[in-house]
């Protein structure tokens, strides 16, 4: 919620702290890789637009893997293996200042900026998990994580450069279209954007309690995952550099 | 105009941002209930005059070795169980009444328990004559909030060995943890009792009393340095007690919202398996 507070007053700070020569803005609505969102475009100048908006992929995408292996006990990778399933879900909700830079009078740009927000990218939920990982986990500076109900909720998140908790992720890219119309009676636009976000490489997080009975949420990393680590960095090692590819409808507003 | 409003907007934005975690105090700890009653009584004439984890003591089998009167109205008589000197404790609850203390169980006690020292002890038992003692009755030196009786709410077992798993249990049952031990490629030992750990009693006389679900109790003794408790038990009756003991003899003890948390690190004796145990340990009174 404060995020979304604070990404609305960024909105305000938009409207009213534009620049005298820019008289023109526009809301812009769209989708893509940042999930489904809406961004103001505010044009400084004939080169360059600012655009500033937010992402939201939540509930978009809802996998389920029936058959995913984990280890009948905790304690025992190497042991017996059972089949449980494991439900993925995308978890973006990010805002985004980005400046789209035309070189020429066309509509080709070159876009520069950060997305913001939360860190997450995946929820996952594993389910109809055995009886031991209801007793045990993975203890985390004092909190545990472990599994409640047979349910076990873990995320995959990455901060960029921001601090733990809340992203900053670096963009850089290229598109076509313009985010604020430069021609007159024209009234819609269009940008496609296609770009990368550096994220930093991934962790896996979940919310721990401690024995006392605080939660907190905390990362697992290598050193606490051990024998698990391995598998999971397979394929968070490739997700330094995120790509983007998103699509918006501009309406002039004025 | 503009500056100003874009200033003000920043300045908003500022409550937003994530604020320190404040250390939140540490509550304190009403005194316990029987604080100035408390205390160890070692009786002379006729009886051992040894510390009471010290097993091998004079005496016959049947012998009071020792009375311990917790702060929290706990007492846990040790008594000497057979002819190799082995002890036997057992507790119970006490209360003050017209001056004298009553064990449940055992019968009554009247003695002046404001001095420390050789003292006569009037001892009425539930069963059999009336007889007076001589003993030493040690009080505490100090206070310590550690000084009480602590229910465990949960154990917590952090083990390594393939990864590194912690599991938590509700209270303290010895099978339970030996099973999940187990189960998870673990070396326990086959003879673990059945039963479970009641509380533990830390006592001004540096006494650590640990009281089980049968009634039955160990004791040992302890001193504190700072947050450090360093402990010290028979292994014979640990290994009977718990089927395992630890090769460390130091603990941690720290205060989280109103509980104890102690946290023994260390290898189980015997065993490939390290790690640590931690209780959660609430005031009894």
């Amino acid at each position: 919620m404060k995020r979304l507070t604070s990404l609305l007053c960024l909105a305000v700070v938009l409207l009213v702290a534009q620049p005298a020569g820019a008289q023109h803005m526009s809301l812009g609505l769209g989708g893509g890789t940042d999930g489904v969102g809406a961004e103001l475009g505010v044009a400084l100048g004939g080169h360059v637009h600012l655009r500033a908006g937010f992402g939201m992929a939540t509930g978009l995408v809802d996998i389920t893997l029936k058959n995913f292996s984990v280890p009948e006990h905790p304690g025992l990778p190497t042991g017996n293996q059972v089949k449980v399933p494991l439900n993925v879900r995308m978890g973006t909700r990010t805002g985004r200042l980005l400046f789209n830079i035309h070189p020429g009078r066309g509509s080709f740009y070159f876009a520069l900026g950060a997305y913001v927000g939360s860190p997450c990218l995946f929820r996952g939920t594993f389910s109809e998990l055995p009886d031991d990982y209801n007793t045990a986990g993975f203890d985390v500076d004092g909190y545990l994580v472990k599994a409640s109900r047979g349910e076990l909720e873990a995320s995959v998140e990455a901060s960029g450069l921001g601090p733990q908790g809340f992203a900053v992720k670096p963009y850089a890219g290229i598109g076509f279209g313009r985010a604020v119309c430069n021609r007159k009676n024209k009234e819609v636009s269009f940008c496609l954007d296609l770009g990368v976000q550096y994220q930093g490489k991934p962790g896996l997080w979940a919310d721990g309690t401690s024995i006392s009975g605080r939660t907190k949420h905390v990362q697992l990393s290598d050193e606490v995952l051990g024998e698990f680590a391995g598998k999971i960095n397979e394929y968070t090692r490739y997700m330094a550099f995120w790509p983007s590819l998103n699509f918006h409808v501009h309406i002039q507003l004025f | 105009m503009k500056k100003w409003i874009f200033a003000v907007c920043l300045t908003a934005l500022l409550p937003l941002l994530p604020a320190c975690q404040s250390h939140e105090e540490e509550p304190t700890l009403d005194d316990p209930q029987y604080l100035e009653f408390a205390g160890r009584l070692t009786p002379e004439t006729g009886f051992y005059t040894k510390a009471p984890s010290d097993a091998s003591v004079e005496g016959q089998p049947g012998d009071i070795i020792s009375i311990e009167l917790t702060e929290s109205g706990f007492y846990v008589i040790g008594r000497i169980s057979d002819l190799l000197g082995n002890i036997e404790y057992k507790a119970g609850r006490y209360s003050i009444s017209d001056g004298a203390y009553v064990l449940n169980g055992y019968g009554r006690l009247l003695f002046d328990h404001q001095t420390a020292g050789n003292i006569d002890v009037t001892v009425i038992p539930n069963r059999g004559a009336t007889q007076i003692v001589r003993a030493l009755l040690t009080k505490a030196k100090d206070t310590n909030p550690v000084y009480r009786t602590w229910v465990i709410q949960k154990t917590r077992v952090t083990t390594k060995g393939w990864t590194t798993v912690s599991a938590e249990f509700e209270g303290c049952d010895f099978q339970e943890i030996a099973d999940f031990l187990r189960s998870n490629s673990h070396k326990v030992p086959s003879e673990v009792p059945e039963r479970k750990l009641i509380s533990l009693s830390f006592t001004g006389t540096e006494s650590v009393i640990l009281v089980y679900d049968d009634n039955s109790a160990d004791m040992g003794s302890f001193s504190l340095s700072g947050d450090v408790f360093s402990y010290f038990w028979q292994e014979d009756w640990m290994k009977r007690a718990m089927g395992f003991t630890f090769e460390t003899d130091e603990a941690i003890i720290e205060y989280v919202d109103g509980k104890c948390v102690l946290t023994i690190n260390g290898r189980i004796r015997n065993s490939t398996t390290s790690g640590s145990v931690t209780f959660l340990l609430r005031p009894y009174d």
